[in-house]
């Protein structure tokens, strides 16, 4: 018997390394539209493009170029999870978001596993996934999928004045305002989990290897190893 | 925000106005603008008087608010605001985004035209400078649009509200002859 287990499928990887680069490029391309305290990045930008066209625009060429690469990586994010989805549609039953046990008391047991592991440093009855990982998991989900539908549609807003009237506009850059909030509150705390010492395992798996040490996983993830026994 | 010295902005008389339209026309011809933007529009409203139904008529363009919702949100600052309260758009900074259509509460701003950027009324800033009338000021026949400071019209007891105009906190500079009845709106 092999001393590892596969945690990740290289698609897995690829695609989460992908996501992380274009989720990067689209929060620093998209905070300048955010609010008006982050026009340094336009700024920044702008003044070689400004310099180079001569316009002496250095904000609105700023602006202009980092839409481009804001719609440029939205697009390309929504054409890699739509593979992905795609590609996970065959093991869906079998994907670690979904709960092991379901209602109410699951829940808070699964608060109680996470109180275990991550503050009385003791080992969790976790599967592959714990309560927050996968609760996470879904926000990112739904946030991501309604900033993508929004983003589109403000998209095709922008090439055609009169393709939505502003009001019905207005509620769809606040729904990709509000979730581009929240998915940025868990990615934040998704971030913050993933670099802890704790978690050295797993981070190696998704970044390096894909796999991790078997005896480790038995410790740590007992209903993970029970279902690869 | 840097307040104006003072704040120009429109007089309108609905008990007058007789919905011809001129000054939209007016305000068409004088900027050459596209077939579908009109700046300046008249809006048909319905209402009650003296148990007669009749038409009354609100023309409305931008209102060069005190606060402008279009200039706050502008991520390019294409907004500013002169010492006489016109609010202008620089059109060269433009990147079309529709921020400020979607803040405008008065759809005064769009994004229509064939290069995709915001236009809207800019009281024909250009013809004030040189001591001429806004576009749709000259062009309406029967003068139930003029060109006033806001705090003389206040004073002379002009008010705020007309048939079919929506209040809002962004300060709009337009004012309205008190009415001559009182009517019943039916929409």
């Amino acid at each position: 018997m092999s001393n590892t287990v596969k945690a990740y499928h290289p698609l897995e990887m690829s695609f989460h390394k992908n996501m992380l680069r274009f989720v990067i490029l689209l929060i620093i391309s998209g905070l300048p539209f955010f609010s008006k305290m982050f026009s340094f990045i336009a700024y920044g930008v702008g003044y070689p493009i400004s310099e180079f066209l001569g316009n002496g625009q250095p904000l609105s060429s700023g602006l202009a170029f980092l839409r481009v690469i804001h719609w440029s990586s939205g697009f390309l994010l929504a054409v890699i999870s739509v593979v992905f989805l795609f590609a996970m549609l065959s093991k869906i039953n079998r994907l670690s978001i979904w709960p092991d046990v379901w209602g109410v008391d699951a829940i808070f047991d699964g608060i109680k596993q996470m109180r275990l592991h991550y503050l009385e440093k003791k080992s969790g009855n976790f599967g592959k996934m714990n309560l927050g990982q996968k609760a996470s998991a879904w926000v990112m989900f739904f946030t991501m999928v309604l900033l993508i539908i929004s983003g589109v549609l403000l998209v095709l807003r922008n090439i055609d004045g009169s393709f939505l009237p502003s009001d019905i506009s207005l509620f769809l850059r606040n729904i990709h305002t509000v979730s581009f909030i929240v998915l940025f509150c868990v990615l934040m705390v998704h971030v913050f989990f993933a670099l802890l010492p704790s978690n050295i395992h797993a981070y190696k798996a998704m970044f390096q290897t894909g796999e991790m040490d078997r005896e480790y996983v038995k410790e740590h993830h007992p209903l993970w190893y029970n279902k690869l026994k | 925000m840097k307040m104006p010295k003072s704040q120009k902005g429109f007089l309108f008389d609905q008990n007058f106005c007789i919905g011809c339209k001129a000054c939209e026309v007016a305000c068409q011809v004088y900027h050459q603008q596209e077939d579908m933007i009109d700046w300046r529009h008249v809006d048909t409203f319905l209402i009650r008087e003296n148990n007669m139904e009749k038409e009354v008529y609100l023309s409305q363009a931008c209102h060069h608010c005190q606060e402008p919702a279009c200039m706050s949100v502008c991520p390019t600052n294409a907004y500013t605001k002169r010492d006489d309260g016109i609010v202008i758009l620089d059109r060269d900074k433009c990147i079309g985004c529709g921020y400020c259509m979607e803040s405008c509460q008065y759809g005064a701003i769009t994004l229509q035209g064939n290069d995709k950027k915001a236009q809207k009324c800019n009281m024909c800033a250009e013809k004030q400078d040189i001591g001429e009338l806004p576009a749709c000021i000259a062009g309406c026949p029967v003068k139930a649009l003029r060109l006033v400071d806001i705090v003389v019209a206040d004073e002379a007891g002009m008010v705020k509200s007309a048939v079919g105009f929506k209040q809002s906190s962004l300060k709009p500079s337009i004012r309205f002859y008190p009415k001559f009845r009182s009517a019943t709106f039916l929409g």
